[in-house]
């Protein structure tokens, strides 16, 4: 076999495997089984877990949210990672490392590479910031990478969808979608509290009622559709009923255009909400949204907007993960400055050496005005850290989501490789820019104008 | 009027990423006289690399404000 030959047959591999994962899986099977890849809600706050149904919550303390949960297993990670190294190298005195040992060597030999060439060699930045700038990078790495693993944003509490979240029906434990690309009805307050009382068993969603309004429903549609008082079709058969259903399922009614096809003529909103009057009155409760059929309620679909609110959602989606991050990095810049360079590190604020020195300099005026610049920057520091890492990893969250929900097999696995490059960045920026603006901190300003007064 | 409003939405969040623009040139210069600095002094190329990173982080904060003010738009107003 030569190497076209083979060309030729790993192409054909392609072709087929993305013909499989990108078209026949996710459009053909899944829609025919009901379990397209729905459309997640995107929210930009976390979750709470009260609100959302969740069945446990935490000492009473109901403002906690999916991604204070993450945070958690983010830091049960770490922990676990630091206490399984201590314990393969004996404590750090295991002379020839194991496969294991030598692998966090590295990483900690990397990171100790990076703080000695920013910010010298001090017993401080070994003891402090060294310890921050590490614990910062490898708490941020779980974190972000956690969004990748199976399960995690994905695998909730199931519930009606609040008013003005866009839902789907449900089939067990599973959003029940046929429609590719279909993005979800938005629910209303009522139909919020309609699917509230069906989940509490006041109405029963079962078919025979339900073949009982498509009876119904058939005989109302097809008396008289037009409104021009002649009754458009004869709906006593059985096979009129079921083709008659099967339209309405479409959202309209059937009819005829100029040149006799059957049609679907979209229903009003008077229609509909007349529609929804007698579907009330036949099986005891209403929806105006779903049209599903009798063979679906057959299988156990439940003809109410539901959602899914996961029970872990990435931590740094959560903008007050990355502010409280932020802050601690704030205190800690200020905390190397003022150690280091005492009371004279506030003078890089309210410089009162130029201002003391501007009948002799009045150019210095300006540092006086820099320095106030520099207290709009040292908090423009917490911002900027803050929303970079929220951003990329919020938006890395969103795209994976719409990915899953445009393809759900095959092409999505190109993002998550993304994810991992943007989730390691994002770490590694943030705990780098701490230490570059720690090291800064660090450094004194004044040294020319300090050599300037010894002259004079 | 539901569809006058989330088409309204869908136009902010769209003009904000607009601004993305200037990051992306940003970043580009930036690039480009990094290569240009390697391409002369290979030599350097670390030190090069290290601070263009930081440049681009710098430059890329800018969009990623954008991002967030587009998601806001979308998902929270």
């Amino acid at each position: 076999m030569n190497a076209t030959t083979r060309g030729f047959l790993i192409l054909v591999g392609i072709v087929v495997s993305v013909a499989v994962l990108c078209y026949a899986l996710p459009f053909a099977l899944f829609g025919a089984n009901g379990s397209v890849a729905a459309l997640p809600v995107i929210e930009v706050p976390g979750e709470k877990l009260a609100d959302n149904g969740f069945p446990f919550i935490f000492f009473g303390w109901d403002d906690l949210t999916n991604t204070w949960v993450a945070t958690l297993v983010a830091d049960a990670l770490v922990i676990i990672f630091a206490l399984l190294a201590w314990n393969v190298s004996k404590g750090w005195t295991n002379e020839v490392p194991g496969k294991f040992q030598a692998w966090v060597e590295t990483i900690i030999d990397a990171l100790y590479g990076i703080t000695k060439q920013m910010a010298g060699d001090t017993p401080k930045v070994r003891n402090v910031l060294f310890p921050l700038v590490g614990t910062l990078f490898v708490f941020l790495l779980a974190a972000n990478w956690m969004s990748l693993m199976p399960g995690i944003d994905t695998v909730g509490e199931m519930h009606c969808a609040h008013g003005n979240q866009s839902g789907y029906m449900r089939r067990g434990a599973q959003l029940f979608n046929q429609t590719p690309l279909n993005a979800g009805t938005q629910a209303t307050h009522d139909e919020n509290h309609a699917c509230h009382e069906f989940l509490d068993g006041h109405y029963e969603a079962d078919s025979e009622h339900f073949h009982d309004f498509e009876d119904h429903f058939a005989h109302f549609v097809a008396f008289d559709q037009d409104h021009d008082g002649v009754p458009d079709y004869d709906a006593d058969t059985e096979d009129e009923i079921n083709r008659i259903s099967a339209l309405m399922a479409d959202g309209g009614y059937p009819g005829i255009d100029e040149n006799g096809n059957d049609i679907i003529v979209p229903f009003t909103a008077e229609e509909l909400a007349e529609l929804d009057h007698e579907y009330e009155e036949v099986t005891g409760f209403h929806y105006a949204v779903y049209y599903p059929t009798a063979q679906q309620l057959e299988n156990g679909v439940q003809p109410y907007a539901f959602v899914v609110t996961p029970y872990v959602r990435p931590a740094a989606t959560d903008l007050n993960l990355t502010l409280g991050l932020s802050i601690v990095a704030f205190i800690f810049i200020q905390y190397f400055g003022l150690s280091t360079l005492g009371p004279n590190y506030l003078q890089k604020f309210v410089n009162l050496h130029a201002l003391g020195n501007i009948q002799k300099n009045p150019i210095g005026g300006v540092d006086f005005v820099v320095g106030i610049f520099e207290i709009v920057s040292e908090f423009a520091k917490v911002i900027s850290l803050a929303f970079r890492l929220f951003g990329n990893i919020f938006a890395g969250a969103v795209l994976i989501f719409v990915m899953h929900f445009l393809i759900a097999t095959g092409l999505p696995i190109i993002f998550f490789g993304l994810e991992t490059i943007v989730g390691f960045a994002q770490a590694a920026v943030f705990a780098v820019l701490t230490l570059i603006f720690c090291a800064q901190a660090m450094v004194s300003h004044h040294h020319d104008d300090d050599h300037e007064e010894a002259h004079h | 009027m539901e569809g006058i409003d989330v088409g309204l939405k869908a136009l902010g969040a769209g003009l904000a990423m607009v601004a993305a623009l200037g990051p992306g040139i940003g970043i580009g210069l930036m690039v480009q006289g990094a290569m240009q600095g390697i391409g002369r002094n290979p030599d350097a190329a670390g030190a090069i690399q290290t601070n263009m990173i930081l440049g681009i982080v710098f430059a890329e904060a800018v969009a990623i404000y954008c991002l967030v003010v587009a998601l806001i738009i979308l998902f929270v107003l």
